[in-house]
């Protein structure tokens, strides 16, 4: 709806990376958010034990997968929504 | 005021407010695209004591997450209309 | 006990009268003073009426309770063997096995019954097993067999190049709107991912036009809305990687997807449209069109999956389409010229879905008055329905299939013998081809298969349930 010219479109690239950036980020820090409260429970010790550790590494890994899939089915029906707005009007 | 394509014609936006507009649907993509794995994750990792056992994805957890994405967008349109419905009577009832 | 007792000083024959009935009544029952001390004057058996009622009742809902649990049991079971199917590893761009689902309506009954039977009985072998599934359904008959006909129709205007003669409003017809992209494009979409626009202002075109179009780019054309997330810089390939079907990477063609036919007319259908869709014409044939207005209306509906359409209901006395092709040209007709027969893979290199195997499972529903009692009795034996298809359903999760041969035209044919007599009766005078007799052709044949059921030792469910 909204037309940029050229300058306008390199601010706006510049704020998309950024953007991009940011969510990496809150990624990373929802992951461990996440990861932590699912695996370590126990605080008997300020060392991470091998169980605790192991379940880190399965439910970053797991949770990467999820929204790598997420992401792409996201992608999909974003295609198809736009497809049918154009096929609306 | 151009909500609801009342308003008539838009007014011209100074480039500030164009990029200003442009930035908050980033983020509105942004924030449901986090909304949607969060949910998602919820719905479909019922057991994380299990579901961490392995850090792969099995056919059943891919099933669920296809599904659940495009639930939560046709949920998303379905919410949007009636919104829309919603705005559309409002409107009709203040002219 | 004391209320018992008669105080009226009347006739004394009245009196003892009275006093030995209650005598009787008083012995009748078990008492003891604990009991009295709670409350609790006499315990005995209600009365006879009540006990045939109560017994009545029990067993016919415990009649019912028992099935329930028996049926519990066998899905259980079957979920636990189909479970290593569906803990399988998959990775995040590989979309798992895909198989389609006819369901028509039970003789008699409304649709939703036989669809639930499909929920009952099939569904939760196929989610434990993981394997994704379309439903396609009919409120008539005939519309299964168009829909089936039209699909491979559609395919194989698509491979010869033609374009669907319908030009139609929906919105899956890609091919039309791609040609207009660079038109649309500029009419405002908005970017919103999964909002219909709201406020689309209808004045945008003009605007844009007025404006150069070199250097002005809508902010929608400037990105995607992936390049927005973080997810991308973990993985720069997301955006690249195709989805890869699980069906597509199958080493016998035979081993992808499957179909399920829910009732014989289904597998009647089926069978019937993929002979229309191989054997017939592209397009509709013209002598035929012999009722302008019905056509037209057809036509409308074109490629938009007709019979999913909702408003079919107030259509339901319409006739579904005519077949294409009559079941005598069969033998003359060529197979599908536009196919090539040794590589029968769509693009994403799934085999068609006419070559998958298929599973038919018969429908149960029986009615008339004479078939009370076997009705009665279906009703209290659920669970051998539900044995009966889920041996079936791991037939197909197993991938246990066979070539197609004459014989299996009977599948689910004992059904026929529960069809109502009127039912049928109207069936035949609508010309209905689920009371027609097969009409096959060794050319489609040669392409089919069908899924064994596997027969699971009865005595597990058995065993654990005593």
């Amino acid at each position: 709806m909204d037309q940029l010219n050229y300058k306008e479109q390199q601010e706006f690239q510049k704020i998309v990376e950024q953007k991009q950036m940011n969510d990496f980020m809150r990624l990373y820090t929802n992951l461990v958010d996440r990861c932590f409260n699912d695996c370590v429970n126990d605080f008997t010790s300020s060392k991470l034990s091998g169980r605790e550790e192991t379940c880190l590494n399965k439910c970053a890994e797991k949770f990467l997968k999820h929204s790598e899939r997420v992401g792409s089915r996201f992608q999909e029906q974003n295609q198809m929504l736009m497809n049918q707005m154009r096929g609306n009007n | 005021m151009s909500f609801l394509g009342l308003g008539g014609a838009a007014p011209k936006l100074t480039s500030e407010q164009k990029i200003q507009a442009a930035t908050s649907e980033l983020d509105m993509v942004t924030t449901m695209f986090n909304q949607l794995v969060d949910s998602c994750h919820k719905k479909c990792f019922l057991n994380t004591e299990t579901s961490y056992a392995d850090g792969e994805l099995n056919k059943t957890e891919s099933l669920c997450i296809d599904r659940c994405v495009s639930k939560y967008f046709e949920a998303n349109v379905k919410v949007g209309e009636s919104m829309q419905s919603v705005g559309k009577s409002g409107s009709l009832a203040k002219m | 006990m004391s209320d018992s007792n008669p105080t009226p000083e009347s006739t004394a024959k009245t009196t003892t009268d009275v006093v030995s009935k209650a005598a009787k009544v008083e012995s009748k029952g078990y008492t003891n003073p604990a009991l009295q001390m709670m409350g609790i004057k006499r315990i005995k058996l209600p009365s006879r009426n009540w006990m045939i009622f109560w017994t009545v009742l029990g067993t016919l809902s415990g009649g019912i309770a028992y099935d329930k649990y028996q049926q519990q049991q066998i899905r259980l079971k079957y979920i636990e063997l189909s479970k290593k199917f569906g803990q399988e590893h998959c990775k995040s761009n590989e979309l798992p096995r895909k198989i389609r689902i006819y369901v028509v309506p039970p003789p008699n009954d409304y649709l939703t019954e036989g669809l639930k039977y499909f929920r009952k009985f099939v569904k939760p072998i196929l989610n434990s097993s993981a394997i994704d599934f379309e439903i396609y359904t009919e409120e008539r008959q005939g519309d299964i067999r168009y829909a089936v006909a039209e699909e491979i129709r559609k395919l194989r205007r698509a491979k010869a190049g033609l374009p669907d003669e319908l030009e139609t409003t929906s919105d899956d017809n890609d091919t039309t709107t791609t040609t207009t992209t660079s038109n649309t494009s500029d009419i405002d979409v908005q970017k919103f991912p999964g909002i219909t626009p709201i406020n689309l202002p209808k004045i945008e075109p003009s605007e844009s036009d007025n404006e150069g179009e070199g250097e002005l780019k809508q902010v929608k054309d400037l990105y995607d809305p992936v390049d927005v997330l973080g997810i991308n810089l973990y993985n720069k390939s997301l955006k690249q990687t195709p989805q890869i079907k699980q069906d597509s990477q199958i080493v016998d063609p035979k081993d992808a997807g499957g179909v399920i036919c829910i009732g014989r007319g289904a597998f009647k259908e089926y069978l019937n449209g993929i002979h229309e869709g191989l054997l017939g014409p592209l397009y509709k044939p013209k002598p035929k069109e012999e009722e302008n207005t019905k056509v037209i209306s057809d036509d409308d509906k074109g490629d938009m999956i007709a019979f999913k359409d909702e408003d079919d209901k107030t259509e339901d006395s319409k006739k579904a389409p005519k077949s294409y092709i009559e079941p005598s040209d069969y033998s003359t007709a060529q197979l599908a010229p536009e196919l090539s027969l040794n590589n029968l893979k769509d693009d994403d290199n799934v085999p068609y879905f006419f070559t998958q195997p298929i599973l038919v499972l018969r429908n149960y529903n029986i009615s008339g008055f004479v078939n009370q009692f076997e009705r009665l009795r279906r009703f209290y034996f659920k669970r051998e329905q539900m044995k009966d298809y889920s041996d079936s359903v791991m037939g197909l999760v197993l991938k246990n299939h066979r070539d197609f041969v004459k014989s299996d035209l009977t599948l689910a044919s004992q059904e026929e013998k529960d069809w109502p007599h009127k039912w049928v009766k109207t069936g035949i005078e609508k010309n209905s081809e689920w009371f027609k007799d097969f009409i096959i052709d060794d050319k489609v044949i040669g392409l089919l298969s069908v899924y064994e059921p596997i027969k699971t030792d009865n005595d597990v469910t058995e065993k654990k349930s005593n």
